[in-house]
């Protein structure tokens, strides 16, 4: 009955030997959120690729952000395969624009019903662990 | 512009659609080529070229089924939901360059009953690592999650409502009721029923998801001149062409959320054909959901970005409107095997078969495909 456990005590959770994602997943541990810069060009990208969309073949670092921005679009789940969270449901997952930076990231809404949502409305970053040693970067209204 | 590929639609067939086809994918497969051979005149031996659908039952499948003796082309397109339309260009191509003279093409599948929508995503979309590590934990993990998140955009931006999305799928139902080959035939729908739906991920709601389906179909491709001595007017593959959408493996990232494949595929595949979106006489858009209907009609060129709900609305894409889409009904009411059910209505309305749900005098008829995380083709298809 382990595998029944498992599925509803903790979400799918990240790869830890992903190396692309793993200079993310260190700064979201330290309570940071980052996205990829390049090292030739500077300009920042989002989600973290093995190239820069920019200029081709180059070295790739991590820039900090602040952790704000504002809601570009969100779709609010009624319905989800994903055992941990349907005792959640209705919850909204939402794309956010980076305050400071031309990218946008995916993440739950959390602290507001759905219902009370809307385009462009400031959010900020917050971390909820979900497993042991696994936190998740999630966004409440600021 | 590209030089226009010479290859025509000889043979086209459907099994029945249904919640569970009580065998396997495979044999529906052999089942479906066969008929689309017998539907061509020709023996199933002739077959030289695959193009399977990137998820299912394989060329190999189809070899050793049909005990072909000499299959000297295959080629898998991967462009999920968009490879039934982007696998005739690869078709055509074959043929046209002479490296296959009968070439099919085919989609079979225990959608409902074996591998259901989650399964295939799990696997077939591009971009794995962020579905994986950023989406799935934060509990994003469907179609409908992603695409709804396109459609509340632009309901924001242009003012598109529930009702424009109700549109869709009252016209889709509504034409199911013309098709009896359709799941949804004999089952018509109401304003009241469509919105009694319970919420999937809003702003889509039950009604705005298309079907599962155990179930499979096929065109047989080949040149022209062998097309011609067939039993049925030969389908012109007049324009075809597949594009890939800015931010191909992250929809979130695509800072023009509304660029799709199908934004840089339609004027190449129109162009290729000589005609304009005005010329089309029917179109079979991907109905994966109803909103993507009214994304693909503007992205396609049938008109401005933004006038999609003006367009569906008030009859505008029924039978008899201003461009008639699906009168099969589409995945949203006949059944969903990745489109290739849209490419054989767009043979059997141009062949004039199509009895009481004929366009008339169809002879230009575009067909698109939407696919993984926006990937798009669109063919047009004449006689
Ligand atoms: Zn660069």
């Amino acid at each position: 009955m382990s595998t029944a456990t498992e599925l509803t005590t903790a979400p799918p959770l990240p790869d830890p030997a992903d190396q692309m994602l793993a200079g993310y997943w260190e700064a979201v541990a330290r309570g940071e959120l980052v996205v990829q810069e390049c090292g030739s060009c500077a300009a920042p990208q989002w989600p973290p690729r093995a190239g820069c969309g920019t200029c081709g073949l180059s070295d790739l670092g991590w820039r900090r952000v602040a952790g704000t921005g504002t809601l570009f679009t969100w779709t609010t789940v009624h319905h989800t395969t994903i055992e941990y969270y349907k005792p959640a449901l209705p919850f909204a997952l939402a794309a956010v624009e980076l305050d400071d930076a031309p990218v946008r990231m995916l993440g739950r809404v959390r602290g507001v019903h759905p219902d009370q949502l809307s385009i462009d409305q400031p959010l900020t970053v917050v971390y909820e662990s979900v497993a042991p040693g696994v936190t998740l970067p999630v966004w409440e209204p600021r | 512009m590209s030089t226009p590929l010479r290859a025509c639609i000889a043979g086209a067939a459907l099994t029945e659609f249904s919640r569970d086809s009580g065998r396997s994918a495979e044999r529906l497969a052999i089942e479906v080529a066969t008929a689309a051979c017998l539907d061509a005149g020709v023996d199933p031996t002739v077959i030289d070229g695959i193009v399977p659908f990137p998820h299912g039952p394989t060329a190999e499948d189809l070899m050793a089924g049909l005990g072909l003796p000499d299959v000297r082309f295959s080629g898998v397109p991967h462009l999920g939901g968009a490879s039934s339309v982007a696998g005739l260009r690869l078709a055509a191509m074959a043929v046209t360059a002479g490296q296959a003279d009968y070439v099919l093409c085919f989609v079979a599948r225990n959608g409902r009953s074996s591998s259901r929508v989650e399964q295939r995503v799990a696997t077939l979309l591009p971009g794995q690592r962020y579905r994986r590590n950023l989406e799935n934990p934060q509990g994003m993990n469907s179609p409908a999650q992603w695409y709804s998140l396109i459609c509340r955009r632009h309901m924001h931006e242009f003012g598109t409502t529930r009702a424009h999305l109700a549109e869709v799928a009252l016209t889709m139902r509504a034409h199911a009721q013309l098709n009896e080959h359709a799941q949804m035939y004999g089952r018509p729908m109401t304003m009241e029923q469509y919105m009694s739906g319970r919420p999937i991920a809003d702003p889509y709601w039950l009604y705005d998801c298309c079907l599962e389906t155990d179930g499979a179909g096929a065109v047989l491709i080949t040149s022209a001149d062998r097309a011609k001595d067939g039993p049925h007017r030969p389908v012109h593959l007049a324009g075809m062409a597949e594009g890939h959408a800015d931010s191909a493996d992250d929809i979130v990232n695509r800072r023009d959320i509304f660029n799709t494949g199908l934004t840089k595929a339609a004027p190449r595949a129109f162009g290729m054909a000589g005609v304009t979106p005005s010329d089309v006489d029917a179109a079979m858009i991907y109905d994966c959901f109803t909103f993507e209907v009214i994304q693909q009609l503007e992205e396609a060129g049938f008109c401005p970005r933004g006038g999609g709900g003006d367009l569906v609305a008030d009859g505008g894409i029924a039978l008899g409107g201003r461009l008639p889409v699906n009168p099969h009904g589409g995945l949203l009411s006949e059944g969903h095997i990745a489109g290739m059910n849209h490419v054989v209505e767009a043979v059997t309305q141009l062949r004039g078969d199509a009895g009481r749900r004929q366009v008339p005098d169809a002879e230009v008829v575009a067909v698109t495909g939407w696919g993984d995380m926006g990937d798009g083709a669109l063919a047009v298809l004449t006689v």
